[in-house]
Order: structure tokens, then C-alpha cells, then sequence
């Protein structure tokens, strides 16, 4: 039988993770439905009971991956970086519901990462050049870079394991919920990482690691269909730019070395800690106890504001997909932050191309569950400026109030005035509203 | 209880053992060099909790308190200090949480003490309260940091690595001199010009750190002491350029840069700080004037500061071998006396840190660049000590220009540089002399009626802040009695308001605005969002009450409003995080750690504006 030269129509199913991302794209064919799963993550589930939404997820996409004959396939996998809220459900650990054994058991044909993820880069903790490495190409910078993530990711896991506990107990600690959450969220999910490792190692057309105009190998997977990779840019393309210091691989290495500082005295602590025991409240004297309670609810916010670091570092490595069919556009942006999405919008060479592009996308997966700060104004007015009814905007957000952020110094996720905007100029879908008996949302786009 | 008689006399100091440097920096022998200092006299209470300082030794990392520690008075005994504590006594006083907690109490005390000696008036903290709580070891990091939300200075502590060995070395941030000092001296200069902490130039946000690594600087070379040991150290190293004669320093060190060298530089050498500290201010004596043009031209923001260290620091080195040129070689062809060269080095530095702090009463309230702070250390300096015999303001004068700080005003009556006097009578005739000392409301019936001859803007509202009588004494016994008082100019606007305002406007007498060529407002800035503009200024008044200098930042100044305003736009600062004004209250703990990393702009990074919704 002829190979179609290009799909008849796409399905997009967004599924209710809770907080987190779980998309599946169906490129109908006419010989047969090809599917990608781009991320499977929570880090809260309506129902609070993870292990239960995650495993009630994986069964729907083993379900929507069946052909007619019974048999299930995923094409490839897309994840767009390693948050939990987008991995966990790659995780084989039973106390994640152990769904990355079934997706694995789907034999994706390609897994697709962004750049920082490949694990031929050298890692060498102070982001040092490592004579004889296996990677050919890599800057010093971008090895810099990669190590420096290294190190928040540990920062993050002793953090979680170790100091921050105290705090999240505290009632006096106002950032206990949100130190908790992206604390959290920043774990290194182990288990979902090496899985990921053995699925690409298993594919037919093995892993990818992606940068800024990498050229894919899902565009094999799916004919007809044009994937343009607009993020992350490497440290090499897209050293920030007012200064200088960022294209300066001694930059990458102090942060890199501030980052593994930081995870190694959590650490020190960590031990440290099983002997003395905090002080009783009543033990302090009464002259002592308002600064006590400020010095917690400082060390709060210290630590809060280093992971918050950790946090939207992590968001700027998110992969940032275009599919094309024809005219009819489908935006993957993950987690994608301002940093990462200026690359594309500002700062690259074809960056005037990219908006011209961008300009009638038909679907947009809302950046970062909605935050105030991955939807680009400038992509924004883009993508939404006044287009016929009929070739309209749809935005798809998968998110879960009252989880990140807080309204009262406006970083609360979803972000109101982001909503309102999305709502007045695009047909907006939102996992929120979905309960048990629709568990997911699906639209299909004829092409 | 205490059981002094009642009418006995009360000392008005007292002698307190602190660590001279950090415990890095050790003598010939391996021990600690430790010094005691003067501090004022006061009644304390376990902590050590005093009038002004309170220090709580908890740790928010492990949640571990300790119990709240007597001053250690016992270590200054005649009889131990003579005896001097051996290497392994003070090296286990280290790890001793008392001494850590009175070694933290004994430097604020005493950078609180110098700065209400220079400025002759008891100071405020600034924040609403009297004591400054002090954490000596607040949480495992190698940060500290002034909290001004609350009332108290954080000072982390941490493990070093030693050959590839964690946790081989414990650095507690208390311990270090220069650490306590500079944090100090952000709370006190927060208390004296509260609107210094305000987002505005990228010069106000450098010249905090700036101030404070000078402040700590000096504070550590005018231990007594410390400059011999620091001289001892350099030369125990380089024995082939030693005298042959112990009691004299070889010639070879009397030079500008061997004494940068040996003495600026020479403390903690062998600190394996992860926090860069002792290397950031090493680098900032190192700038040479080319970097410093590069450091002001390109963008590196976090680095301007260090432009005040390298002027004041050289300007030491300039004034200090000046003092010696007029001592003749004790030892003949060996040098000079070694003690003799320290001393010198020491009250040079002790009359700097005075000049230093007094230049604060003569800057504006606002916006403070680092011209306005030259002027003001001249004029100061020449309030008090009209005949400059060692040339400090001409040395400082042309230090600063070699780094590229030009003074704000060309100077009055033969003396470059310093604040020009109003030329303009006043009108006293409505205020009463004795309230003016003391009394806000009288000052500011003083302002209100002068406000054309001042040069106010009158439709922004303007409030007198404070009122400081203040009694200063020069080095050579000469009283100076003044009476500073600071008021601000607030005025809220939308941008697109900016280009109707009457810019550089009003003058006394009257005249036409002037027509700007390039707008205040930024381009990309959008007409409806509203802020606030900012002015202010000194008024010093004589001891007869009248009016010797008006220093102000004008709220009309085009120049400045349009470089502020463009900052702020740049770094992001109107986004509605920053504009909330959440995480400007612990704004030293983030600068600090941009400091750190080497971060593109000390103010505040939060993306392109008009990106976030």
C-alpha cells in the first residue's frame, strides 16, 4: 500500500493530570493513525491520589493507541524537559503507579528530548572540558550550562530530602506550600529519567536531542508533516544578551560551581542534622521568639528563592515544537519561559520568520500551565491578532488552580489576566473543569 | 545586680577580644591574630543584648537555639591578653558559640561607635526599633545579609573543602571582621538615608555595596595592630627582601605598590572562601584606571562599587606614604621604624573611615551617585578641618578622577570640588532658632517659606524626614556644631504626564523651562503607567541656625529622572512582581548572591518588561 503523503486530520487529547502536562497528538492517515505522546507528568492530581490519576491516564493512552486490530503503538515520545510535573508518568517506581512500563510496552519508535538532556554530554560537575569525551561539537559553555543544571537538580533533591522538610512542617512559614511544590517539582525523577534512557535505546530511530533548527526525525515518523524546533537554543546561540559575561564559559562554571556549593552544604547539613534536634518553641525565650520566627520564615524564603532559580532554569530547557500540516499550525511550547521562547521571538537570525510563522497558528498548548511568564506578549499578539471566525485561535491549558503561585503578588498559576486574554481572543479549553466521566479533552483538527 | 556605688564613675568604654581579620589569618606561629578593640561602655544582658544590639544565636537550618551567652569580658584580663591564648586555645575558641556571639556583638558595636564619633550624634537603625538583632550563625550559607523587614543581620556559616575533603573546615561568616563590618554598615546607612535602598540608577544600587566593602575595609586596617601584622606577614614570606634588623621595615616596602601588595592584599591569602569575598575586594583594590573606564562604559553593573573601593583604597596608600615621607629613617639604610610605619597606617585609615562616614550628612537624600558623593566627603572634611596637612581631599580628589568620578559641583572659593554655599539670603523671620535643632514641623516652615528660594517643586509633596543636631570634634580638638536635616519630593505621574512637567525647573530667579531635546520618558514605556519620581536633599545648618549648604538631588533634573527611568525600565523593575514590592524588602540577601555569580545588573533581572502577563 502507497504511503500517504500527508495527514487527513489530527486529534489532540489533553488529559487531566491534575497539575502537570499529558498530551496525545493523532495524526490520522489514511493507511493508519499515527500517535505521539508529548509529556506524562503531575505533581497534584484533583483527586490528590497521583498514583491513581496517573494510572487511569496510561490506561486511555494504551486505549487511544489501539488500532482497530488490537494492537497498540506509539510513534514517538516528546518531553519537553524533566519536571515531574511532565515525567512522572515515565517512571517504572511503583509508588508513581509504575505507568512507564506500559508506555515503554507501546515501543515508541523515537524519543525526543531537548539538548540538554543527551547523555553522550560530558557532566563533569565543574563544567570543565573533559579531554576525551564521546561529544564532539559541545562549547564549553554549553557543557558549562548542562553541568550547572546538573548541580540544581542535586541542589534541589538535598533540598527536599533534607532542610526544606523542617520548613514545610512550619505553620509560621508562609512559602511552606510553595517551597514544598517547586521543591518538588525539581526532583531529579530518577526513574522516569532512566526509563526515558532505555525507551530511546529500544526506538527504531532511537533519541533525540534537540536544539534551536535542529532538524527531526519525527518529520520521518510524520509524513507530510513539517516540525520546526524553536527552543531551547544552545549556550552557544543564545548567550544572553546585555553582557558579555554570559558567553564566557567562566560564568557557566561559577554558576555551575555556586549550584554544586549549594547541594553539597545541603547535604553536609543533612547529616548533620539527625543529631541535634530543633529547638522546642517553648525553650526559646520569650525575648527571642519574634526574630526566631523571622530567621525561619528568611531561611524560607532564601531557600524558595534558590529554587525558584532551579525552577525556571530547568523551565528554559523546555523543548518548543512547531507541527505544520499545510497551513494549519500545532504550538508545543512545554514549559518554555521568556528566556528560552526570546531565542526564537527576538534574538535569532530568523527571528523575523518565526513571527511571520507563528502569526496564524491554529493550535497553541498554553505555556507553562498558564503562568504569567511563558506566554510571550510578543508571541501573544501574534498568534492572536484578528483572524476570521473560522480561522480562529484555540488555546489548550493544561493546569489546576490554587497549586503554584500565589494572586496576592500576582504569580498565581493560572494567571487571571492571561485567562481573560486567552479567553477574549482564542477559543480557550482547560483541563480544570474535567471530572471523572470526561477525563480528558479531545478536538480534532481536519487538515 | 551591679555592686558600684552609685555615684561612682561609669567608663565610658570597654576593652572586648575580637578576631583581628577572620581566623585565616594567622601569625608566624600558626595562631589566630586576635586584637582588642574599644567599644562603648553599656550594661548587657545575656545574648549579649544591649542598648542597640541584641544577637540571637539561632540557626533556621537546623532549628537549633543556643541559650543566650554572657559578653566575654573574661578574655580582655590583663593577665590572658599578655599571656596571649595559644594556637590551640584559639582555635578552640572558635568553635565556642559564646565567643562566636560576642565577637559578632563587639564589631557592630564598634562600627556603631565610629560612626556615631564621625557623624557626632547617637544614630537610628533603619528600622522602626532600637536593637539590631544579629544571627551569628543564621543558616549553612556562604551569604550574610542586613534585613531591614527584619531588624537584623543574617550571617551564614559553612564547610570548606580541603584536598578533595568536605566539612574539613567550618567558616562561620561572624568570625570575619570585614563580613560584620559591611553588614553594619548597610543597616546604619539605611537608618541615615533610607531612600538609598530605593530602585533608581545602577550607581545608587552599587554605591550600598560600594560604601559598605570601604566601611569594612578601613574598619579592619584601623584595628590596632592589625597593619604591623599584615606588614609582619608579607615580609615573614619574602625573606630575601627582609630588613636585618627586626625593628625595621626594608625601604623595599615603603612603595605604593609593594604596600598594596603587601598590606591591602596581603590579608587572607590562603582562604579557601567559595564566597569570593576577600578576592572581590582584592580585585576591587587591584582595578587599574583603564578597567574602571571599562567597568563604567560597558555594562557591569555589579562591579561599580568596586570603582569607590579602588579611589578610597588607593587614596590610603597615597596619604599614608605622604605621613611617612615627613618620618626620617630611624634605621639608617634599613627602613624606617615598624611600628611607626603601622601607626601611621592605622590613623590613616581610622581618619578616612571618619571622612567617609561624615560625607553621608552632605549627600542628597535621593538618588545618590557617586559624584555627589565626592563632593560631600570634601566638604565635609573641609567643614571640620580647613587646613589639610597630609592632603587627604586632594588625594581622594584625584584618586577618584583617575577611576573616572568626576565631583558633582567645580567647588567655592579656591577649594575644588565641595558644595557651593546658597547664594541666596534666606528668610528666617517666621522660624524659631532653638525648635529648628530638633522640631520636623519648624524646619519644615523654614522650607515652606524659602520653598522659590530653595528651589522646590511645589506641587510634589514634600515631607522634612529628619532633624539631627550633631556635635563633631576634628582631630585637632576644634567642635563643629551643625544641625542636618533631610526632606524628600514625591511626586506621582503617568508617563505620558513626564513631557508637559517643567523641567529643570523652577530656578531661583525664575526662568523659562528648558526644552528637552531628549524626552525622560522611555520609548517603549507605555502612557498610562503611573510612578512615582523622586527628590530630596540636605539642609545644613550652622550652629547660629543658618543655612551653610542645601545638597539635593532636584525631582526636576531631567538628566538624572531620564537615567533612573530608563533603568528601571531596563531592569525590568515596573514589571507587577517588582512593582508589588515583595522582593525589594530582602533586597541585600539577592544582591549579595548576584554579587556572587557575577549577575548582569545589581539592581533587579526579571526578563524583558511588557513580556509577562
Amino acid at each position: 500500500m502507497a504511503r500517504a503523503s500527508k495527514p487527513d486530520s489530527l486529534t489532540v487529547r489533553a488529559y487531566d493530570v491534575g497539575f502537570g502536562d499529558c498530551f496525545l497528538l493523532t495524526f490520522h492517515y489514511k493507511e493508519r493513525d499515527r500517535h505521539v505522546l508529548v509529556d506524562f507528568g503531575t505533581t497534584g492530581s484533583r483527586s490528590g491520589k497521583d498514583k491513581d490519576t496517573l494510572s487511569r491516564v496510561a490506561n486511555l493512552i494504551v486505549k487511544h493507541c489501539t488500532d482497530a486490530r488490537g494492537k497498540a503503538k506509539l510513534d514517538a515520545v516528546v518531553v519537553t524537559h524533566r519536571h515531574r510535573d511532565h515525567i512522572r508518568g515515565f517512571s517504572t517506581d511503583p509508588s508513581d503507579g509504575a505507568c512507564g512500563t506500559r508506555i515503554a510496552k507501546l515501543a515508541p519508535d523515537l524519543v525526543v528530548q531537548p539538548w540538554t538532556e543527551a547523555p553522550k554530554a560530558p557532566r563533569d560537575s565543574k563544567g570543565s572540558a573533559s579531554p576525551g569525551s564521546r561529544t564532539k561539537g559541545f562549547r564549553t559553555s554549553n557543557r558549562g550550562y548542562m553541568s550547572m543544571l546538573g548541580n540544581m537538580t542535586q541542589f534541589a533533591k538535598s533540598l527536599v530530602g533534607g532542610e526544606a522538610r523542617r520548613f514545610m512542617t512550619l505553620r509560621s512559614v508562609q512559602e511552606r506550600r510553595q517551597l514544598a511544590f517547586v521543591g518538588e517539582d525539581n526532583l531529579k525523577n530518577e526513574s522516569a529519567v532512566r526509563n526515558l534512557m532505555k525507551m530511546a535505546k529500544a526506538a527504531r530511530l532511537k533519541g533525540e536531542y534537540l536544539s534551536y533548527g535542529s532538524s527531526t526525525k519525527l518529520e520521518q515518523i510524520l509524513p507530510g508533516v513539517k516540525v520546526n524546533v524553536l527552543g531551547p537554543p544552545t549556550i552557544t546561540q543564545h548567550a544572553r544578551v546585555k553582557t558579555e559575561a554570559e558567553t564566557n564559559p567562566e560564568f557557566w562554571m561559577l554558576q555551575s560551581i555556586f549550584w554544586l556549593g549549594q547541594a553539597r552544604m545541603m547535604n553536609d547539613r543533612r547529616k548533620a542534622v539527625s543529631t541535634p534536634q530543633p529547638t522546642r518553641k517553648n525553650d526559646i525565650p520569650l525575648s527571642a521568639r519574634w526574630f526566631v520566627q523571622n530567621c525561619d520564615q528568611v531561611r524560607a524564603s532564601q531557600l524558595l528563592s534558590l529554587v525558584r532559580i532551579v525552577d525556571g532554569a530547568m523551565n528554559n530547557t523546555s523543548l518548543i515544537l512547531l507541527f505544520q500540516i499545510g497551513s494549519r499550525k500545532f504550538l508545543f511550547p512545554g514549559d518554555a519561559q521568556i528566556e528560552n521562547w526570546e531565542y526564537a521571538l527576538r534574538y535569532a537570525p530568523d527571528a523575523k520568520k518565526n513571527l511571520e510563522t507563528l502569526k496564524d497558528v491554529t493550535l497553541y498548548k498554553v505555556g507553562h500551565h498558564g503562568s504569567r511568564n511563558a506566554t510571550p506578549k510578543t508571541l501573544f499578539k501574534v498568534m492572536a491578532a484578528k483572524r476570521n471566525r473560522s480561522d480562529r485561535l484555540t488555546s489548550m491549558n493544561s493546569t489546576m488552580p490554587d497549586k503554584h503561585g500565589d494572586t496576592a503578588n500576582r504569580s498565581e498559576v493560572p494567571r487571571g489576566t492571561l485567562v481573560r486574554a486567552l479567553k477574549k481572543r482564542s477559543r480557550y479549553l482547560t483541563t480544570e473543569h474535567l471530572s471523572d466521566e470526561t477525563p480528558y479533552i479531545e478536538e480534532t483538527f481536519s487538515l | 545586680m551591679s555592686d558600684r556605688p552609685i555615684l561612682a564613675a561609669v567608663p565610658s568604654s570597654r576593652q572586648l577580644l575580637i578576631v583581628a581579620q577572620d581566623p585565616s589569618v594567622r601569625d608566624s606561629e600558626g595562631r589566630i591574630i586576635t586584637s582588642l578593640i574599644d567599644v562603648p561602655f553599656e550594661p548587657t544582658a545575656p545574648g549579649p543584648k544591649g542598648a542597640r544590639v541584641y544577637v540571637v544565636d539561632y540557626d533556621a537550618s537546623t532549628g537549633e537555639f543556643n541559650p543566650p551567652s554572657e559578653l566575654l569580658v573574661d578574655l580582655t584580663k590583663k593577665e590572658l591578653s599578655e599571656k596571649k591564648l595559644t594556637k590551640k586555645e584559639l582555635d578552640r575558641l572558635m568553635d565556642n558559640s559564646a565567643f562566636r556571639a560576642h565577637n559578632a556583638y563587639a564589631i557592630v558595636m564598634r562600627v556603631l561607635a565610629r560612626f556615631e564619633f564621625a557623624l557626632g550624634r547617637r544614630l537610628s537603625w533603619g528600622f522602626d526599633g532600637h536593637q539590631l538583632h544579629v544571627a551569628p550563625t543564621a543558616f549553612v550559607d556562604a551569604n550574610a545579609f542586613y534585613s531591614n523587614r527584619d531588624r537584623g543581620l543574617f550571617l551564614g556559616y559553612f564547610d570548606t573543602e580541603k584536598n578533595g575533603k568536605r566539612g574539613s573546615k567550618r567558616v562561620y561568616t561572624c568570625l570575619s571582621h570585614d563580613v560584620v563590618a559591611h553588614e553594619t554598615t548597610h543597616a546604619l546607612l539605611d537608618g541615615l538615608r533610607t531612600r538609598f535602598t530605593e530602585p533608581s540608577s545602577d550607581e545608587q544600587a552599587a554605591f550600598h555595596e560600594g560604601f559598605a566593602d570601604v566601611v569594612a575595609l578601613l574598619s579592619i586596617f584601623s584595628v590596632p595592630g592589625l597593619v604591623q601584622k599584615a606588614l609582619d606577614l608579607k615580609e615573614v614570606k619574602d625573606t630575601t627582601s627582609r630588613s636585618n634588623d627586626p625593628r625595621a621595615v626594608a625601604r623595599k616596602w615603603l612603595k605604593k605598590e609593594a604596600l598594596k601588595e603587601g598590606v591591602l592584599l596581603g590579608l587572607g591569602e590562603e582562604m579557601a572562601d567559595p564566597n569570593e569575598r576577600l578576592n572581590a575586594l582584592r580585585r576591587s583594590v587591584r582595578i587599574t584606571p583603564e578597567e574602571a573606564n571599562a567597568i563604567r562604559t560597558g555594562n557591569e553593573a555589579h562591579r561599580l562599587g568596586e570603582l569607590i573601593v579602588a579611589a578610597v583604597m588607593n587614596a590610603f596608600l597615597d596619604i599614608w606614604l605622604e605621613r611617612l615621607s615627613t618620618v626620617g629613617p630611624v634605621y639608617g639604610k634599613e627602613g624606617m621604624d615598624r611600628s611607626r610605619v603601622a601607626e601611621e597606617g592605622r590613623v590613616t585609615a581610622d581618619y578616612l573611615l571618619t571622612m567617609i562616614v561624615r560625607a553621608i550628612d552632605y549627600t542628597p537624600t535621593v538618588d545618590i551617585r557617586f559624584s555627589d558623593f565626592l563632593s560631600a566627603l570634601l566638604t565635609a572634611d573641609l567643614e571640620i578641618r580647613p587646613v589639610d596637612r597630609y592632603e587627604y581631599r586632594a588625594r581622594l580628589l584625584h584618586n577618584f578622577k583617575l577611576f573616572g568620578i568626576e565631583p558633582t559641583s567645580d567647588g567655592f572659593d579656591g577649594h575644588p570640588a565641595v558644595w557651593e554655599p546658597p547664594r541666596i539670603e534666606m528668610d528666617y523671620s517666621n522660624t524659631v532658632f532653638e525648635s529648628m535643632q530638633r522640631d520636623a514641623d519648624e524646619v519644615f516652615r523654614f522650607v515652606w517659606q524659602n520653598r522659590d528660594k530653595l528651589c522646590l517643586y511645589e506641587p510634589a509633596y514634600t515631607r522634612v524626614e529628619s532633624v539631627r543636631p550633631c556635635i563633631r570634634i576634628s582631630p585637632a580638638g576644634f567642635v563643629l556644631r551643625e544641625t542636618v536635616v533631610e526632606y524628600v519630593q514625591i511626586l506621582n505621574v503617568r508617563a505620558h504626564e513626564l513631557a508637559s512637567l517643567p523641567w529643570d525647573e523652577p530656578q531661583f530667579p525664575p526662568q523659562k523651562p528648558v526644552k528637552l531635546e531628549t524626552p525622560v520618558k522611555p520609548p517603549e514605556m507605555p502612557g498610562n503607567l503611573s510612578f512615582r519620581l523622586y527628590g530630596g536633599g540636605a539642609l545644613i545648618f550652622s550652629d547660629r541656625g543658618e543655612l551653610k549648604y542645601h545638597v539635593r538631588s532636584k525631582i526636576l533634573n531631567a538628566k538624572r529622572q531620564r537615567q533612573r527611568l530608563h533603568n528601571l525600565w531596563d531592569s525590568g523593575f515596573f514589571s507587577s512582581q517588582n512593582s508589588s514590592g515583595k522582593s525589594l524588602t530582602r533586597r541585600f540577601a539577592d544582591m549579595h548572591r548576584r554579587r556572587r555569580l557575577g549577575a548582569t545588573n545589581a539592581l533587579t533581572k526579571d526578563g524583558p518588561y511588557g513580556e509577562s502577563f
